[in-house]
């Protein structure tokens, strides 16, 4: 693969890969060892895609499995509040609705990510986080739910 | 104040990596595109290797990459380990070291100008947080803090390094570490540290200061799949002024983490903390605190390891829990991680006294039980130690160190197995620890413990004791019983089975076919006097086509385990 071809596809997917990242890690520094993994796996990824999307799916589906572990390591224990990212709130309900997703626990966070930022579907983010449908669909209900009881009737989705 | 998801994706929109990662990122590329005659196959089979002996998933490709491209945008801080490390004595040459960033992260290097942060809390073993992390291209790992100080090395040893490990242990323990650091003489060994290990090493040092730091220095030998041995050593130094310390110079290490843990709940209390008792240890909790405000609250530890459906350990957990004497603590049990194993199907789970905890009547110890099979929410566990924490104090006696532990039922409402493709049943399991604050040794230990499963699966268990207390007999009081109690997918309460405990790798009978069990098992008091750990296994024999009732673990290929847990009954001192 070509410099410029890397250049490329950094450029067009980085936000995308960071941003799950830290949506799943809530950690800067994490997130952007995981972009930085992510897009060495890429570039070292023979294969070819039949399109942007798919590209897009699978890295991010890489990016989840390296969020995955991530938290699995046996030594990383701790994490450290996401508070650079907190300050890009602009409006209180930017900050309630910002905090109340990072409140989640990080299987609901990714699938509210994937669902609600990306744009995905149950059965897309199902492929990405190698678990069922149903499990996805249950999770969007839990994570909807608990958001619900954190922000009040003044919330919806 | 109307909010929507629409106020997460505007947020979401602001965030951007710094640029700085695709300087780095390219760069990396660079340096890849240059080298054409890699032997990639060599590189990806070492690299597998690495990844397993470190616990990296998903480094195979990073670390092929990483490993000839070496200070590639992180070397600006750290001086090169040749300059500061004589690696000799360990065959190594610290000038084929190269900084790796995958390795720092798996030391938990944190953001920020304080790396040189120690006694983060890992349960049994304090783990080493470096400055920085090197490997070479045998992926022997080096880490030095942001000073340049020699912080840590785990590396696996010549058929020759270990043969001399085996016949002079102690002394060639005492060549390496005074070769790493020169001023080792000023260490001596803790030996309650290093007895707590049943089994030796590890072999632990500590330098204490006048503000009443330490530093600790802790060596670790374990078998290697490939080349027999692993050393691990890690010098765990503290700066009282690390803002990750909590008036650090006043306790010790584990105390320390443990407020590390705790520092969200201690600082939202605003009280100090006064440690009960002049020293826990890496093992010793349950531990008590008592508050400014003279109310004493007790430091519990949950270890757990959970297990996929080969057997094959996917996450261990061991988290501090500081359980409120003036309010039930609820503990986020299990959070996130069951369903990082277990795809995500874990019911909900409500409060009510715990049908497996017989004995813990009058303790306020509860399970969370679920309430639905269906619903994802996490079980917790709520612990209210209060009387534990009042008893342990006026009477001088261990409290039941009772932690809960509770499997969850795969079999849906109508009896439809809800196990789903690539999971079985899960479990959960922790250990128990009674500590050295007591005067009056417990006269048992608990394992309760629950399992679910498919109906119709068989399990038996089978347990051992490690070399401290090489026999079970030795270990459980004579003609004690081994109970079972059985209880269907509701929880509802079905039968109970006792059995001699020295009997225990027979078949259960009273467990076939039932869903669910929870065993007590009664150790001896001198037991006490000791650590011993039992340590068991659960096999599914369905999986097991007919294999002896006293096949011992790993003596037949198609025995799975599927769990394994332990009980780790404290020292007394």
């Amino acid at each position: 693969m070509e410099q410029a071809q890397m250049a490329a596809i950094y450029d067009r997917y980085q936000h995308t890969v960071y941003r799950a990242a830290l949506a799943y890690c809530r950690n800067i520094q994490d997130a952007e060892d995981i972009t930085h993994d992510v897009f060495l796996t890429r570039f070292a990824h023979e294969a070819s895609f039949p399109d942007s999307e798919a590209e897009k799916a699978w890295l991010l589906r890489v990016t989840v499995n390296r969020c995955k572990n991530l938290l699995k390591s046996f030594r990383r224990r701790f994490t450290v509040p996401l508070e650079d990212a907190e300050n890009l709130c602009e409006t209180p309900a930017e900050h309630s609705v910002y905090d109340a997703v990072n409140a989640l626990p990080p299987k609901y966070r990714i699938v509210i990510h994937l669902y609600y930022y990306e744009g995905y579907n149950v059965r897309e983010i199902a492929g990405m986080t190698k678990r069922s449908e149903t499990a996805v669909q249950t999770q969007l209900a839990r994570a909807r739910g608990l958001l619900k009881k954190a922000l009040g009737e003044e919330f919806s989705l | 104040m109307k909010m929507s998801m629409q106020d997460y994706n505007n947020t979401v929109d602001r965030i951007e990596i710094s640029p700085k990662v695709r300087q780095e990122v390219l760069s990396m590329t660079t340096a890849v595109k240059q080298r054409t005659s890699i032997n990639w196959m060599r590189i990806g089979a070492a690299a597998a290797v690495f990844a397993l002996v470190a616990g990296i998933g998903g480094a195979i490709g990073y670390a092929a990459i990483r490993e000839r491209t070496p200070q590639v945008g992180y070397s600006e801080t750290i001086e090169d380990p040749a300059s500061v490390t004589d690696l000799s004595v360990f065959g190594l040459d610290a000038a084929n070291f190269f900084r790796d960033p995958q390795a720092d992260s798996n030391v938990n290097i944190p953001a920020g100008p304080n790396k040189d942060i120690c006694w983060p809390y890992e349960g049994e073993s304090p783990a080493l947080t470096a400055g920085a992390a090197y490997a070479d291209a045998d992926h022997n790992l080096l880490y030095l803090s942001s000073t340049g100080e020699f912080l840590g090395i785990e590396t696996n040893l010549s058929e020759e390094q270990t043969q001399k490990l085996q016949e002079y242990p102690e002394g060639t323990i005492h060549e390496y570490l005074q070769a790493m650091l020169p001023d080792f003489d000023q260490f001596t060994e803790n030996t309650i540290y290093s007895a707590l290990s049943s089994i030796r090493p590890p072999f632990v040092y500590k330098r204490h200061y006048e503000n009443g730091t330490e530093d600790m220095v802790q060596v670790e030998i374990f078998p290697n799949l490939s080349s027999g041995r692993t050393l691990n050593i890690h010098v765990m130094r503290c700066h009282a002024e690390n803002e990750h310390f909590l008036d650090a110079d006043r306790y010790l290490a584990n105390v320390r983490g443990i407020k590390n843990q705790l520092r969200e709940k201690i600082q939202q209390s605003g009280l100090n903390v006064q440690v009960l008792g002049d020293e826990g240890s890496i093992n010793s909790i349950p531990m008590l605190m008592r508050f400014d405000d003279g109310k004493i609250y007790a430091v519990d530890s949950v270890t757990m390891v959970l297990y996929d459906e080969e057997g094959t350990p996917c996450q261990t957990v061991s988290k501090a829990i500081l359980a409120d004497p003036t309010q039930d603590v609820r503990y986020d049990f299990f959070g996130e991680i069951l369903a990082e194993c277990n795809g995500g199907e874990v019911p909900q789970f409500g409060t009510q006294p715990s049908p497996f905890a017989p004995d813990a009547a009058g303790s306020t110890v509860y399970t969370t039980m679920p309430e639905t099979t269906d619903d994802p929410t996490p079980p917790e566990t709520t612990i209210n130690p209060a009387d534990i924490a009042e008893a342990a104090m006026i009477d001088g006696n261990a409290p039941h160190a009772g932690n809960e532990y509770s499997g969850f039922p795969l079999v849906g409402d109508n009896g439809e197995d809800k196990t789903e493709p690539g999971h079985v049943a899960m479990w959960d399991f922790g250990f128990i620890t009674v500590g050295g604050l007591y005067t009056t040794p417990p006269t048992s230990a608990y394992a309760n413990y629950a399992y679910s499963a498919k109906p119709g699966y068989l399990f038996y268990y089978w347990a051992e004791v490690n070399q401290a207390v090489p026999a079970l007999q030795d270990v459980l009081v004579t003609g004690s019983t081994l109970l079972y109690q059985v209880f269907d997918e509701n929880h509802q309460f079905i039968t109970e089975c006792i059995t001699e405990a020295n009997k225990l790798d027979g078949l259960e009978e009273c467990t076939a076919h039932k869903p669910m069990f929870c065993a007590k098992l009664p150790l001896k008091p001198d037991i006490m006097e000791k650590t011993a750990y039992i340590t068991c296994w659960l096999y599914d024999l369905s999986m097991d086509n007919g294999a002896s009732y006293s096949d011992r673990p790993g003596d037949t290929e198609t025995a799975v385990p599927i769990a394994t847990f332990h009980v780790n009954a404290g020292m007394n001192e």
